[in-house]
């Protein structure tokens, strides 16, 4: 499955010509695409700052969260990149369901399986969400936001694990 | 641009990559203006189309008994993919929907190959006919994937 605001809507368009509301939809996606880059761009630029940030922010919320898990703090920082990443990616191309499809539920999956919480998940999003805020200039962040804010409600978005695992 | 989205899950795009995207972002007014065209003048691009393989191939048969009526219906729906995948900008989308199912049902009625590759030209050249240069440029390489596709099915199931 290819992601992305102009080639999802066409895709509902099989055997017919696209409506006028869809071709304003997927030119108003690629108006929109330089902005669009210049805040991947940033985003990319500022990603270790933001994922250091949101993990000092979390620390003292799971204070036995590195005891708990091997190598916690290293493979948090590294999924936290890969959260991010998908973020900025349906940024780019305008769909803010992408990340969840290809990734935010398998990762809720994987996380509950280590018995970290939705409260763990959200918080940590929640954590680079507001980490990005601090780093970005207005507007590179305005244009991010709507896929933070996903990021912060997909990801979190699964049962409590059997055996919690986290503070 | 879909193969470029795709392989760049969970990677930033590069600057050829952005560039690239960038391309595709600046040509989608003209594609959707030359899609607008091929819609306005679709009845008389398949008109044509039908028309110079009626007459190419008169063995067919008459019209209502080859079906064709039906056929310009599957046509239709054909032009249209190719018109998508030229919106997408994927030479493989035309190929893998309406125009695989539109030969494969054209060979069962045992329609005769180079009838069926002549539908296609057809349709090529009336697209060239009705649409002004620019359109039918944008249109040409995913007619040529078409009857690239039209030839290998016929090769395969034939070497089969």
């Amino acid at each position: 499955m290819i992601y992305s605001r102009p080639i999802r809507t066409l895709s509902e368009t099989k055997g017919r010509y696209p409506t006028e509301d869809e071709v304003n939809e997927c030119l108003g996606w690629a108006d929109s695409l330089p902005e669009r880059l210049r805040s991947s761009n940033l985003l990319a630029s500022k990603e270790a700052d933001i994922v250091r940030e949101a993990i000092e922010e979390m620390k003292p919320k799971y204070p036995r969260f590195g005891a708990q898990h091997d190598r916690a703090y290293e493979k948090g920082a590294r999924d936290l990149s890969s959260l991010i990443r998908y973020a900025v990616q349906a940024m780019v191309v305008d769909d803010v369901e992408m990340p969840k499809e290809k990734l935010y539920v398998w990762y809720g999956t994987i996380i509950r399986s280590l018995g970290l919480t939705p409260a763990f998940a959200k918080d940590s999003c929640q954590a680079v969400y507001d980490a990005a805020r601090r780093q970005l200039a207005p507007d590179a962040f305005n244009i991010a936001e709507p896929y933070l804010a996903r990021m912060i409600e997909d990801v979190s978005a699964y049962p409590e694990p059997m055996k919690p695992s986290v503070n | 641009m879909m193969r470029l989205v795709n392989s760049t899950d969970s990677m930033y795009l590069t600057p050829p990559q952005q560039r690239e995207l960038m391309d595709y972002a600046k040509s989608l007014r003209r594609r959707f203006d030359a899609a607008r065209k091929v819609q306005q003048t679709e009845s008389k691009i398949l008109d044509d189309a039908l028309a110079s393989v009626q007459s190419a191939h008169p063995e067919i048969g008459d019209w209502s008994d080859a079906g064709w009526e039906s056929h310009g219906k599957d046509l239709g729906f054909a032009l249209r993919s190719v018109v998508r995948g030229m919106l997408v900008d994927d030479l493989e989308y035309a190929g893998a929907t309406a125009v695989n199912s539109l030969v494969r049902e054209l060979r069962m009625l045992e329609f005769p190959p180079n009838a069926v590759r002549g539908l296609f030209d057809g349709l090529k050249t009336a697209c060239d006919t009705h649409l002004p240069p620019d359109s039918s440029e944008l249109l040409a390489p995913y007619f040529a994937k078409v009857s690239s596709d039209v030839d290998m099915e016929f090769k395969t199931t034939t070497a089969a």
